[in-house]
């Protein structure tokens, strides 16, 4: 329970225990000084007193005496007086000591004196009245042989009650004696105690305080480090948001330069509109023209066409011609073999003949070769023709379609111009928000300016940051070891 | 002078000039008559032949003789036609024989084949017989040499399968 202790908490109690014991050690103190001095006091104040006024009573007593030898010697009245003066005096003594006595055996002893100075006093009476009579010194020596021993009693008791008080004197300062040595060895203990627990609560807490601030500094070791580590971040992260910013900077300037240029782009766009407005105007009449031009084009080509058609039919009309003057070169041909085998059957006279046939031969076999020249020349014009039809076809085809795409480029011009017209518009609309445009990026730079100062004030108490938790580290790290030092020794 | 014109002068002078030259001088320049059976080019001599024939009709007859193609009538009577590329052992072609081929005799015979391809004279004969049957000559024309068929000899072969075979007689080379 005691470790779950705040140090404060600790040290209270600490201290409440050393006040305690000290409350204690003076209380002690204080009961055994009041002892020893009640001790001292009642061994000085009575036992002395008693003492004293026993070694007076013992002289009251004596000289109670002698006043009486000396009634006795001398018979003078003024022994008398002395005697009753002493007698006074021993009373006023013995009422102290009765007062003064607190014992039994004390108030025994007095009351043996009592009664031993009763006994002597009433001899000495019965003695004085013998001497004050005839022949009273011998009656008075004799009485005073019988004296003696009531003398000698009242003495010894008296010199009992002094041995008394004095063993009291004495056995009071044994026991004042005793009681300063109990309350110096009681003393001597709670001091030892006391400096015992005192040492122990030192260590104690010093082991307690050196494990919370070491547990405290590891802590605050870690945080620092922990706190460097994002100061660092942080300072890291600020550099970047600065450079971000400025990089921010330079684009917002550029858009606003950008937006400038398109403002003046727009107005340009606007004129250039309006120039293309009327461009169109006369791109439509433009058109027009083409297109009658065209369907010219387009009736020609029709003719062109129809001709190329009747071309091909010729070609056609030869082509068939050529077959009939190649199957009559191929009969020819025939013929002459024909007849050159038969010119061989008829012997020397077929000869001739055979010249004959072989020249036709030859004849035929020309015609032949230049009825295929003239096929492959009616082919290739056949093949002209009708490439040149297909083209012209294709052609036609194209000028039909460029007739449809005049009459798409006359609706295109038509939009266009509208197209135009709302371009136009647009354009000033554009140029309109973009001179806003402009305003608010000049607003955003002022606002971007603001953010780039904030961010490099950022950046500086970062920097700040990163300084401080270094200190904090290092004074961390010093405490620590302060600390561990401290705990070693 | 255009290209035209050149070839017609060129025309003119070689058909006068066959009127220049003398007969005598023609004597040795035998020509052959260049045919296709099947797909392979052969040769004819002009002077082993009766006749050269086209596209003449041919009707089948029934006969044991395989080769024999049927009956076509020539110059008012009936001949009968064999298959020229069956008789030499080759594959037939295509479209089938459009030529006829008469060898002489009474009556000729038609030997049918494919393609007529002219007439030309050769650069030499040689009389290296062929590995193939009925090839009697090799003559070159251009770069190519073509193997002279035995008509003659053919003619001979199908009158001795047809029991129609004459005691044999000297021809003339």
């Amino acid at each position: 329970m005691i470790g779950s202790w705040t140090f404060q908490k600790k040290v209270t109690a600490g201290f409440a225990v050393m006040v305690g014991l000290t409350a204690l050690t003076a209380t002690i103190a204080v009961y055994a000084l009041q002892t020893v001095v009640a001790s001292k006091d009642r061994l000085l104040g009575i036992n002395a007193q008693n003492l004293a006024n026993a070694e007076k009573l013992q002289a009251d007593s004596n000289e109670y005496a002698a006043a009486f030898r000396g009634f006795l010697l001398l018979m003078q009245d003024h022994f008398l007086d002395q005697r009753r003066n002493a007698a006074e005096a021993f009373d006023g003594t013995f009422r102290r000591l009765d007062q003064g006595v607190y014992t039994p055996e004390g108030h025994r002893l007095l009351n043996d004196i009592q009664k031993a100075q009763a006994e002597f006093s009433a001899l000495q009476e019965r003695i004085i009245l013998l001497r004050k009579a005839k022949n009273g010194l011998e009656a008075a020596t004799h009485v005073e042989e019988e004296a003696v021993p009531r003398r000698e009693r009242l003495a010894g008791a008296i010199r009992a009650f002094v041995e008394r008080e004095q063993n009291l004197l004495d056995e009071g300062k044994r026991d004042s004696t005793a009681r300063a040595s109990m309350a110096s060895t009681l003393l001597v203990c709670l001091a030892v105690t006391t400096v015992l627990f005192a040492a122990a609560t030192a260590i104690f807490l010093g082991r307690s305080l050196s494990k919370q601030i070491g547990v405290a500094v590891q802590h605050v070791q870690s945080s620092s480090a922990e706190l460097q580590s994002s100061a660092n971040q942080q300072s890291a992260g600020a550099k970047e948001a600065a450079t971000a910013m400025n990089e921010i900077t330079t684009t917002v300037s550029e858009l606003l330069a950008t937006s400038r240029q398109i403002a003046d782009s727009a107005q340009q766009v606007a004129h250039i509109a309006e120039d293309t407005l009327k461009a169109a105007g006369r791109g439509d009449q433009t058109v027009l023209q083409s297109q009658e031009s065209i369907e010219g084009i387009r009736r020609q080509v029709d003719i062109v066409v129809s001709h190329m058609l009747n071309l091909g039919k010729k070609s056609q009309q030869i082509g068939g011609v050529l077959d009939i003057i190649n199957e009559l070169a191929e009969q020819t041909n025939i013929l002459s073999i024909n007849a050159t085998i038969e010119a061989a059957g008829a012997g020397e006279q077929g000869k001739r003949f055979a010249v004959v046939g072989d020249e036709i031969r030859k004849l035929a076999d020309r015609v032949s070769g230049s009825t295929k020249e003239i096929r492959t020349l009616v082919d290739e014009i056949r093949a002209a023709v009708n490439t040149t039809i297909l083209a012209t076809e294709a052609g036609s085809k194209s000028v039909d379609a460029g007739l449809h795409r005049f009459e798409d480029v006359t609706r295109g011009l038509k939009e266009i111009a509208g197209m135009v017209a709302t371009t136009t518009q647009a354009a000033r609309e554009i140029g309109l928000s973009t001179k806003q445009q402009m305003t608010a990026v000049e607003q955003v730079n002022t606002a971007i300016g603001g953010a780039a100062q904030a961010t490099r004030e950022a950046e500086a108490t970062s920097t700040q940051t990163l300084q401080t938790a270094t200190q904090l580290a290092q004074l961390s790290h010093n405490l620590s070891r302060i600390v561990q030092s401290r705990a070693a020794v | 002078m255009s290209t035209e014109g050149h070839a017609l002068e060129q025309l003119r002078s070689a058909f006068d000039e066959t009127f220049a030259v003398p007969f005598r001088s023609r004597e040795d320049q035998e020509s052959v008559i260049q045919i296709r059976v099947g797909s392979e080019p052969f040769a004819v001599r002009p002077g082993h032949i009766a006749g050269l024939v086209k596209s003449r009709k041919i009707v089948p007859v029934p006969s044991r003789i395989p080769e024999l193609l049927g009956a076509s009538a020539l110059r008012g009577s009936l001949i009968p036609v064999y298959d020229l590329a069956a008789m030499l052992g080759i594959p037939p072609g295509v479209t089938g024989p459009t030529w006829l081929i008469l060898a002489p005799g009474d009556p000729p015979i038609g030997l049918a084949f494919d393609g007529f391809e002219g007439r030309q004279v050769p650069e030499w004969f040689s009389d290296e017989q062929g590995e193939r049957q009925y090839v009697r000559q090799l003559v070159r024309i251009g770069s190519a040499v073509r193997a002279v068929l035995d008509i003659p000899g053919l003619a001979e072969a199908i009158r001795r399968r047809a029991g129609l075979a004459e005691p044999a007689k000297e021809r003339k080379q």
